[in-house]
């Protein structure tokens, strides 16, 4: 009997001691929360005429960057004497899917890089050439090409693992009222869509259309311009583009467009 | 961007001006005093001299205060106001709203902007929906009650997305231009209410 209740309590200990370290043990983060369940591309929101401009290559006058891109992606430049196609050759199939999953987590770096960073990456380290100033004509022209190698995919950023930290700083980013307004990006894109401000119909704010041409701005734009208007507007100080910041805000906004097509190079007003 | 920077610019351009003043005032003191032959400084001439010197420091404190003022970016005070029972019951001010103003400011894209997110009895090329339609709005609230939510609507729905028109304190990282400065002044809000309760 006595024998029987110390190997009872003897179990007992050891599957609480093996409760403990599987309560310990790291397990994968917890998906984060999903405001938008369903997400809905900013095409929704546009109106036909906007959407007829997109919808024929040859009237979307974002063509013009990416016959730009196209010819930067065959020209070498800087030092190296490289181009893009040196190394990626073919970008209709090196670089199909890769809009979809950027931002993405560079482990080199140790931080989640854009797309526009990423080209800068390789023409400072691989060619020798100086970095594109971000929403330069020119790096908008090269993802703008780019990026259309991956029209009609859906976007599956990867925010598992070492990202994670970096997806939640965006998305505190997102959460975080600023600004004269004290306005949260949801305040307008998740509590207020499909509502007017003025003129302007209001959209879920998703990224997939980007770089995009702005018929606002005549030029193609990048995401990171648009993310300066938006807090300019609730007069909040915007941070830089290129800043840790923005990109982070960046990497959130993908996730949130996660599974939406891209559109890239989409006609927005 | 340049348009929003353009009055820091402005104010900063006075700053340096009232800046060079200060040390001219302060450069001509020290000049009296080093300059002064030693007879005439005698013990009268010292009090003299460190005299002037006070004068030019006072003089000079208000404009220490200006720089500081812009460097710091100090919230300007705003009219001190008593809330009751979710409502501001008494005006800002002494001078009485007025409704065309008013009108004015509720359209304005850089004061009340009203009509980005409310619909208002008048015509307007285009309105806004985020925000409840203000035909009747007078019929709905007491005075108080609309200074209050115009003032500063998050005191009794700290969820609201409407924008504080008069607060300037616990707010996030605003745009330097706009840094310590309220949405609109007490006099504003008046003259806004004053048209708000036309909307019957």
């Amino acid at each position: 009997m006595a024998r029987r209740a110390a190997f009872l309590a003897g179990a007992g200990a050891a599957a609480l001691a093996a409760g403990l370290a599987l309560a310990q043990a790291p397990g994968p983060a917890p998906e984060p929360h999903r405001t938008i369940t369903s997400p809905e591309s900013g095409r929704n929101y546009a109106t036909p005429e906007t959407l007829a401009i997109q919808d024929d290559d040859f009237q979307n006058p974002a063509f013009l960057w990416v016959e730009e891109g196209e010819q930067a992606w065959n020209h070498p430049a800087g030092s190296a004497g490289q181009s893009c196609a040196s190394c990626h050759q073919d970008a209709t199939a090196s670089m199909r899917g890769v809009r979809a999953r950027y931002p993405a987590y560079n482990a080199a770096k140790g931080r989640v890089v854009t797309l526009e960073q990423q080209v800068n990456i390789c023409r400072t380290e691989r060619m020798g050439a100086p970095e594109l100033r971000i929403d330069s004509r020119e790096l908008n022209a090269m993802t703008a090409f780019i990026g259309l190698q991956s029209r009609g995919m859906p976007m599956n950023v990867d925010i598992s693992g070492p990202a994670r930290p970096f997806f939640d700083r965006g998305e505190e980013f997102y959460n975080t009222r600023r600004g004269q307004l004290d306005m949260r990006c949801g305040s307008c894109h998740e509590d207020n869509y499909g509502r007017s401000l003025r003129a302007d119909l209001l959209s879920q704010g998703m990224s997939n259309g980007f770089p995009t041409y702005r018929l606002k701005e005549q030029r193609v734009i990048s995401l990171q311009f648009r993310l300066q208007g938006c807090v300019n507007d609730v007069r909040g100080e915007p941070p830089a583009m290129g800043s840790e910041e923005f990109t982070n805000l960046e990497f959130y906004l993908a996730w949130r467009a996660q599974g939406l097509p891209v559109e890239t190079p989409s006609v927005r007003r | 961007m340049s348009r929003a920077n353009a009055p820091l610019r402005v104010r900063r351009g006075v700053a340096e001006r009232r800046c060079i003043v200060m040390r001219g005032l302060g450069a001509a003191a020290r000049f009296v005093l080093a300059t002064a032959p030693r007879d005439v400084i005698g013990e009268e001439g010292a009090l003299r001299g460190s005299l002037l010197l006070v004068v030019a420091i006072a003089c000079a404190a208000p404009f220490t205060e200006a720089v500081a003022q812009t460097a710091a970016r100090e919230p300007v005070r705003l009219v001190p106001f008593e809330v009751v029972d979710q409502a501001i019951p008494r005006p800002l001010t002494d001078t009485p709203g007025n409704a065309e103003r008013g009108q004015r400011l509720a359209l304005d894209r850089s004061k009340g902007n009203c009509v980005t997110c409310h619909e208002l009895p008048l015509s307007a090329d285009f309105q806004g929906n985020l925000g409840p339609p203000l035909t009747g709005v007078a019929d709905r609230y007491e005075p108080g009650e609309l200074r209050l939510r115009i003032v500063d609507t998050k005191r009794i729905n700290p969820d609201s997305n409407m924008p504080s028109y008069y607060r300037v304190e616990g707010l996030n990282r605003v745009r330097r231009d706009w840094a310590g400065r309220p949405m609109l002044e007490a006099q504003e809000v008046e003259d806004i209410l004053a048209y708000l309760l036309t909307l019957r």
